[in-house]
């Protein structure tokens, strides 16, 4: 018997089918279920039951079980609000307007990027006087900060040969050391929001 | 795309095209839908979720008998009652595709899964 195995199920949906197209539907469907699939997960990882979860919203477990079985054009705000609350998750919503010149698009995921760090520097001032954690939150963004050099100059790189300006001069800055400088990462996010 | 993978792959070796194809044919929707939570389950799989704490945990997958765990369509209304039928193998981190079918047809559809995975792990 022949071995037929498929890294997607929209892979195998289409062979059997014996239609390409079903792949895509498939894909569709997968893609309008993310935030369903992202509550399931997080439902499960606290190890709270359909039921205990209902318990806490007030509500029918059936409502939980339709919630996950639907997709997220099925959700009402409201619900997953709700739902998140009582597993003290919270939610963070993020517009991106697409019809914003990509200078600002870029712009805004730098400033995006420098909340979430302010937010780091939060949880570390919450367990102020722990020197453990605070080392290893300092060592964890020392590494952050790295990668993120790493991939920022690799993005650059890439954005320069889309727009044909040749090698950015930001290259030699990561190869011949990093600055974990705050300052020297603002010039840097300055300068590439200007481009 | 037939290749080994790290993470959990499908494996349709012992599923029947052409009755993949007709279930298709008459039950559209029911089709895409048990796939694509086919998918969910295999991402759960991935990120370690153990089969005993999934089971009933998203509610259109359930644990038939002897390893074979039926996925439902959900989110559709006014579907068909359809399943498709897997036996996920721990060894080979496989699930494999044993048959689909509906809520009227599963007494045979699982006597053939079960004499499908006879040769399995």
């Amino acid at each position: 018997m022949k071995n037929l195995r498929f890294t997607s199920a929209g892979d195998a949906a289409a062979f059997l089918a014996g239609d390409e197209k079903v792949k895509l539907r498939v894909e569709e469907e997968i893609c309008c279920s993310q935030l369903v699939n992202n509550l399931l997960k997080l439902r499960m990882e606290k190890g709270v039951s359909q039921k205990e979860l209902a318990s806490r919203m007030g509500c029918d477990p059936s409502k939980i079980s339709r919630m996950e079985a639907g997709n997220d054009l099925q959700l009402k705000m409201g619900d997953v609000m709700q739902y998140l609350s009582v597993l003290d998750v919270k939610m963070h919503m993020v517009f991106e307007d697409t019809t914003l010149p990509v200078a600002e698009q870029i712009r805004q995921h730098v400033f995006l990027i420098h909340e979430k760090l302010k937010h780091l520097v939060k949880l570390a001032r919450q367990v102020d006087g722990d020197e453990v954690i605070i080392s290893k939150i300092r060592v964890f963004c020392g590494e952050v900060l790295l990668d993120f050099l790493s991939r920022f100059s690799d993005s650059y790189k890439k954005l320069s040969v889309v727009s044909g300006h040749g090698t950015p001069a930001l290259s030699g800055t990561v190869k011949s050391g990093v600055n974990t400088d705050s300052e020297c990462v603002e010039k840097k996010s300055s300068e590439h929001s200007c481009c | 795309m037939l290749i080994m993978h790290d993470k959990w792959s499908i494996d349709v070796s012992f599923a029947s095209r052409s009755a993949f194809s007709q279930f298709r044919r008459n039950y559209p929707r029911e089709y895409i839908s048990c796939f694509s939570n086919l998918e969910k389950i295999r991402g759960l799989l991935n990120e370690g979720k153990k089969l005993a704490e999934m089971e009933h945990h998203p509610s259109f997958f359930r644990h038939e008998t002897k390893g074979i765990f039926r996925i439902g369509q959900s989110g559709i209304r006014g579907s068909k009652e359809s399943r498709l039928y897997v036996y996920p193998c721990h060894r080979e981190k496989s699930l494999y595709i044993l048959g689909i079918g509906t809520k009227e047809s599963q007494r045979s559809d699982l006597e053939q899964a079960k004499k499908a995975i006879k040769d399995l792990c």
